[in-house]
């Protein structure tokens, strides 16, 4: 076991401290802004880290994925444009909401979300690293496929009353993550013998264009229409009223919460999907389904739980088995292997004292976001005071920037500027975006999930089988089977209800 | 800008001086070092070795650019693009380089093997037969016998189609006349859950992923002698059968970068390979440090395009 007393005076080290708070900063800034991201948060720092302790080095880089993934929710809500992937679903609501005028409201209940979920993941990393590794080995590749099925099935729900356009979109945007090349095999597709077009469509840019370049351009419609933009209404002591309604909503954080844990520790799955599937199981158990999508607070709080506790999940099999559970967490590992730890369980044992201070150190550094927020909501919340005609103009060079730092290619700003204009049309003609921002966001994991099922189906002389015998397999797709039937159902019965 | 750039070159000119004079001012600014794929894969881990022990070693930092994309392909042909300044080095990995090229359907535009000059060798990586530890053969005789009575049966995991992974399932095919149901993988972080849940039977790769691995065994091993990081795997050379396989990782930069820089680079990338703690390192994580001059990886390239042609010709993949 490890030493509490090292790890508290570690912890006690005021330069320890200073180094997280400004890393979280840093972290909330890079979820912030629509381009930049945790990932790309991490592997900026990670050199700033050479010159000092192991463990000051995790906490550096700990707290800098924490405070991405709070970050992303905070234009999602402003703006409507996610800051990252895994905030796409915090859209749906938190804008609604600010709309409404209680966009403070909104930013707080996504901070609290984020502190939840984000202690959730740590402690199921302090205390249930050895049996969830164990869930996380059960997983294989026909559960990210039938996962990934899982996902998909949110359409129906996203795209109440109009499920047919909510399935074209997500099928464009399974055709296009079918860009570039195969994840299997490498063939090129839909390459049109380019360079620029054989890594595909990245997700990060596509997301920028299809939401903030609509949001830019409805700012341009004359006045008249609805204004695209939240108003500034100030709110004293909107803080506790948002803890108070948070608490009466606890059952939603605690769902989102271990959905994020489960899908967190899944290699290959990661905060993008597991926030698709809390959305939508929170709509499903809550009394008042009809209201997700028009702002209410449960719609923040369960993409937001979600990704926070996904941090912690992620975690758990790169710690214990050096497999990473999402993107930032690749880079973690990579962090944790240049500062010459060895992922495993012996970790645990060897380098105790590195892994519990780190471990509880998550704990502090979610604190810390969390009065940071209190600053930065009161920061952030000033942007709505910004003329449209201003803020039209820095979204549109944000987007160009975020969309080229990526990967300082030309190709990401130009698939933006596609998919700002496709989003724009689509937008128009009522189709919304989201549905196609999921296949684009699902389309790769889903076919590597597929087509490795298929190799391995072959190996054992039974494909169909392979798919539909796995015991994992068929707990997903029962849940599939229900989410559709389910969704039928209420779409029946609410039309009978309107017709009577 | 215009002043701080003139005090960046100051500083590196002073830094500069006491290393010996080199191609008028070279280098006066960061130099980058260009990796093909995501952040946290194999190749960012040697790369961020090499920034962190650059430190020192280097007149000015060196600093890590991604390029990430169709399995490194972006980002080798934009290394063969750039600049021949001595500003951009890259790292590359074969047999990707001299396989990409080859397999290239026709008329896709791509870097060629060519076009990157080979600025020095780094590191290897040698190809392991790895099975779980409770998986029904223990050593790499029974695994063929078990193989040979049932064709296609034995599920084995690789890193990509067509790679390095899969050379090496084809030199095994080739060598022992055993047929593998092969599984591949977009990377060893999918692979080695692959291998330890038993969703594959075997996974065939780097050593580096089997270092990484508790209870699995390694049943051979793919360098000459045995390899000094896991020295109770035997090679295959000890089993009877005549197979070499290394993964090799390195720099290159454009060509037509002037000699002095070249030379430049080539000689302080010597002396930061030589650091034992940057050896300590590469050896924690996975790879064997193996630090070579340029013409010697050339010829480490050339051999390895030879062997790769004449394999994917007698499997009928090229003609």
């Amino acid at each position: 076991m490890f030493d509490f007393s090292t790890v508290l005076s570690n912890l006690s080290d005021p330069v320890t401290l200073v180094l997280m708070a400004a890393s979280a900063s840093f972290g909330i800034v890079m979820g912030a802004v629509p381009g930049l991201s945790g990932t790309l948060g991490i592997a900026l720092l990670l050199p700033f880290t050479f010159g000092v302790e192991p463990h000051q080095a995790l906490l550096m880089l700990g707290s800098v994925y924490c405070g991405s993934e709070y970050g992303g929710s905070i234009p999602s809500i402003l703006i409507n444009t996610p800051g990252t992937a895994a905030a796409l679903c915090t859209t749906f609501d938190g804008h609604p909401m600010a709309m409404k005028g209680q966009a403070q409201k909104a930013l707080f209940t996504a901070l609290i979300a984020s502190i939840f979920g984000g202690l959730f993941g740590v402690t199921a990393l302090l205390f249930l690293s050895s049996p969830l590794a164990a869930v996380s080995m059960s997983f294989g590749a026909p559960e990210q496929f039938w996962l990934c099925v899982f996902a998909l099935t949110i359409i129906a729900s996203l795209s109440s009353g109009n499920v047919l356009k909510g399935i074209l979109g997500a099928l464009l945007g399974l055709l296009l993550s079918c860009v570039g090349m195969d994840p299997v095999t490498a063939a090129p597709r839909f390459t049109f013998n380019t360079m620029e077009l054989m890594g595909g469509v990245n997700v990060v840019p596509a997301l920028i264009g299809l939401f903030a370049i609509p949001q830019a351009l409805m700012l341009l419609r004359p006045a008249g229409a609805r204004p695209p933009m939240a108003p500034y209404v100030p709110a004293p002591g909107v803080l506790w009223e948002t803890i108070r309604d948070f608490c009466r909503r606890i059952w939603v954080a605690g769902l989102s919460g271990v959905i994020g844990v489960v899908v967190g520790i899944m290699p290959g799955a990661g905060g993008n999907i597991a926030t698709f599937v809390a959305y939508n199981e929170t709509r499903r158990f809550s009394r008042t389904p009809e209201k997700f999508g028009t702002g209410i607070m449960e719609g923040i709080m369960a993409p937001e739980v979600c990704n926070n506790a996904v941090v912690g999940g992620a975690q758990i099999p790169m710690l214990t088995l050096g497999i990473p559970g999402s993107a930032p967490a690749a880079v973690m590992l990579g962090a944790l292997m240049t500062h010459g730890l060895k992922p495993g369980f012996a970790l645990f044992t060897e380098q105790a004292d590195i892994v519990y201070t780190y471990s509880v150190g998550l704990i502090l550094s979610n604190l810390m976001i969390l009065l940071l927020g209190c600053f930065f909501v009161r920061l952030f919340v000033t942007a709505l005071k910004i003329p449209a005609h201003y803020l039209l103009v820095s979204i549109m060079a944000m987007s160009v920037v975020g969309a080229y730092s990526i990967n300082s290619s030309t190709m990401d700003v130009m698939s933006m500027l596609g998919c700002g204009i496709l989003g724009y049309l689509l937008i128009r003609a009522r189709f919304g975006v989201a549905p196609l921002a999921l296949g684009l966001i699902l389309g790769g994991t889903l076919e590597e999930g597929f087509k490795l099922s298929l190799h391995l189906g072959e190996a054992e002389g039974n494909v169909v089988a392979f798919f539909f015998s796995r015991p994992q397999s068929l707990a997903l797709i029962a849940l599939t089977a229900l989410s559709l039937i389910y969704s039928f159902w209420k779409e029946f019965s609410a039309r009978k209800r309107a017709a009577a | 800008m215009g002043l701080l750039r003139f005090l960046t070159v100051l500083a590196a000119f002073l830094l500069a001086l006491p290393a010996g004079v080199v191609a008028a001012g070279y280098p006066s600014k960061p130099v980058a070092i260009l990796t093909a794929f995501n952040p946290g894969g194999g190749s960012d881990v040697s790369h961020r070795l090499l920034e962190k022990y650059g430190k020192g070693v280097f007149d000015t930092p060196l600093i890590i650019t991604y390029k990430p994309g169709a399995g490194g392909e972006i980002g080798w042909t934009t290394l063969a693009a750039a600049r021949p300044d001595g500003y951009t080095v890259g790292g590359v990995d074969l047999p990707h380089i001299v396989l990409q090229p080859m397999l290239r359907k026709k008329g896709q535009p791509g870097y060629q093997t060519e076009d990157l000059f080979p600025l020095c060798g780094l590191v290897y990586d040698a190809n392991v037969v790895m099975a779980r530890a409770d998986s029904p053969w223990k050593t790499f005789a029974e695994l063929i016998a078990f193989a040979r009575a049932n064709p296609g049966k034995v599920r084995v995991a690789t890193v990509g189609k067509l790679s390095g992974d899969h050379l090496f399932l084809m030199q095994i095919e080739k060598a022992t006349g055993a047929k593998f149901a092969q599984v591949p993988y977009a990377g060893s972080g999918k692979a080695i859950p692959a291998l330890l849940t038993g969703e594959v039977d075997a996974y065939f790769g780097s050593g580096s992923s089997f270092l990484r691995m508790e209870n699995t065994i390694g049943l051979a091993v793919g360098t000459r002698e045995r390899y000094a990081l896991c020295p109770d795997v035997p090679t295959f050379k000890e089993l009877g059968y005549d197979i070499e396989s290394i993964k090799f990782r390195g720099l290159a930069i454009p060509r037509n970068v002037p000699e002095p820089v070249r030379a430049y680079l080539e000689s302080h990338f010597a002396r930061l390979c030589a650091n034992p703690e940057y050896q300590e390192a590469v050896r924690n994580g996975g790879l064997m440090p193996a630090f070579c001059s340029g013409r010697e990886f050339a010829d480490i390239i050339a051999r390895e395009k030879a062997a790769a042609a004449s394999l994917l010709k007698e499997f009928g993949v090229i003609k």
